[in-house]
């Protein structure tokens, strides 16, 4: 990989947005913070954007590209609910989107995780700004990813409950707000629950605001060294006027070295 | 080395097929990987382009969803031409096609292979679109160059569908224990003649480690 290459283009701007397929639906989170270079530009921005009543998507890297790119194939979608007279599988927005952004070939910078429900069951899905896809049990995109997917890989289990998921939403965004300096703020969350008749989705938001974990005293004076307290082992005084040097302490190197202060 | 979410997802990988005495095995690892972050690690890179014919993925991995994508669609239609079920041939150079005349801006490897009728038949076509058929086996990816001489040694023609799975799960495993960019779980394909096409996920302990236990 070309690290020259990387510097050029579109920005990542800070995120951490996830997803978590649980028994009978899809969670997806996100935090707060949106960042123009180093100001923070936006501190409650909702970073999961709907494109059907069904299907949310959760967007990092450019907050334009996320946002129109969304939009756009939200309206298409919308036109082809209309047409066929039923709700949209999330297969559909998938390769919708992914046919709008390779010909891009990455320049548009929007990262993914589209999650929703269809009349097959809660679907999650990764859309990288390239234009490839790959379906999920749980993901983690943006520059918090890092710190949440260590989260994510710890604690997810197959079929868990609703607010298992949540916790772990939750838990995950939490460590890309607290580790990445990209992230902030508080926790944004959507819940779509899967259900048996059209338009098999039932969705609910919700936010939480993390509270770190206090932070530990330093404990003062452990490390003080009291002067005089460390072996001279060599010394040797230079008179610049007489131009002349002297050997004063001279010890050999294998004198065991007397233990000083903390370490006795 | 470079992290950069940025980058590319990349299919650095192990893929290979194998004919057997009744058909043919197609194996995978499944890591997909954006410069040293491992973006997915149970990614499925055998694809299915038409009834018996599959191929495995190497290289960009939107290049290579969206060249399978417009092989699907195109043998699909071509299918409906032609009133039957297109030949593996067909579908190789098909791949082969687009890999070639968009050399310049994709980065694509593939192995298509499937059953035409009961006789199978591999393809491999390499970064840039050449195409070879190859006789009983094939390998590619970045992990391909650990175990190609491993394959060499260990296949024979003709052997049982047993043997052959024990073979390629060693190899890739082989190539994962080697290769930076194959890890993860390995994922199998098995074509037999009359018989819908068998995928298997193996996982954890059925990926043979490398790590010496005993020293």
């Amino acid at each position: 990989m070309d690290p020259v290459k990387s510097l050029k283009g579109t920005k990542k701007t800070g995120t951490t947005i996830c997803g978590v397929v649980f028994k009978g639906g899809v969670v997806l989170g996100a935090d707060s913070k949106a960042t123009g270079g180093h100001i923070v530009m936006d501190k409650s921005c909702m970073k999961i954007h709907k494109m059907t009543p069904s299907i949310y998507c959760g967007g990092a890297g450019t907050a334009a590209d996320t946002h129109h790119v969304t939009a756009m194939i939200g309206s298409q979608l919308r036109l082809l609910e209309l047409n066929t007279g039923r709700p949209i599988r999330v297969e559909t927005a998938c390769v919708k989107l992914k046919r709008h952004l390779f010909p891009y070939q990455g320049h548009v910078g929007a990262h993914l995780i589209l999650g929703g429900c269809d009349f097959t069951g809660p679907h999650l899905y990764n859309v990288s700004n390239h234009g490839s896809v790959s379906p999920e049990d749980f993901s983690v995109m943006g520059s918090g990813s890092y710190a949440a997917v260590g989260v994510m890989e710890s604690k997810y289990k197959p079929d868990m409950t609703e607010e298992e998921a949540i916790n772990l939403t939750i838990e995950a965004i939490t460590a890309g707000i607290i580790h990445d300096e990209g992230s902030g703020f508080f926790v944004n969350y959507t819940v779509i629950r899967h259900i048996k008749e059209s338009p098999y989705a039932e969705v609910s938001h919700g936010y939480h605001v993390s509270r770190p974990a206090p932070r530990q005293k330093k404990i003062k004076g452990l490390f003080t060294i009291p002067r005089g307290e460390t072996e001279i082992m060599k010394e040797i005084v230079v008179d610049f006027a007489t131009q002349t040097s002297e050997i004063t302490i001279d010890k050999p190197h294998n004198t065991p070295i007397k233990p000083v202060g903390y370490m006795q | 080395m470079q992290s950069d979410l940025n980058l590319p997802v990349d299919l650095g990988t192990t893929i290979m097929a194998l004919k057997f005495d009744g058909g043919l095995l197609l194996a995978a690892d499944s890591r997909t990987s954006q410069g040293s972050y491992v973006s997915n690690r149970m990614a499925d890179k055998i694809t299915p382009l038409i009834d018996d014919i599959y191929v495995c993925r190497s290289g960009s991995s939107a290049d290579t969803q969206t060249v399978a994508g417009y092989a699907r669609y195109s043998l699909d239609f071509h299918s409906q031409q032609l009133g039957k079920r297109p030949s593996v041939q067909t579908a190789a150079y098909i791949l082969r096609d687009f890999a070639y005349q968009n050399k310049e801006v994709l980065s694509v490897s593939f192995i298509c292979a499937g059953l035409d009728d009961e006789k199978a038949r591999i393809f491999s076509i390499a970064q840039g679109g050449a195409i070879f058929e190859q006789k009983n086996y094939a390998a590619a990816g970045s992990g391909s160059t650990y175990v190609l001489t491993y394959l060499d040694e260990k296949y024979r023609p003709n052997m049982t569908e047993t043997e052959v799975r024990e073979l390629a799960v060693r190899a890739v495993s082989l190539a994962m224990f080697r290769d930076n960019s194959s890890g993860g779980c390995i994922r199998l394909c098995v074509l037999k003649p009359n018989t819908k096409p068998e995928r298997i996920f193996l996982q954890g302990d059925q990926v043979q480690s490398m790590f010496p236990v005993h020293r």
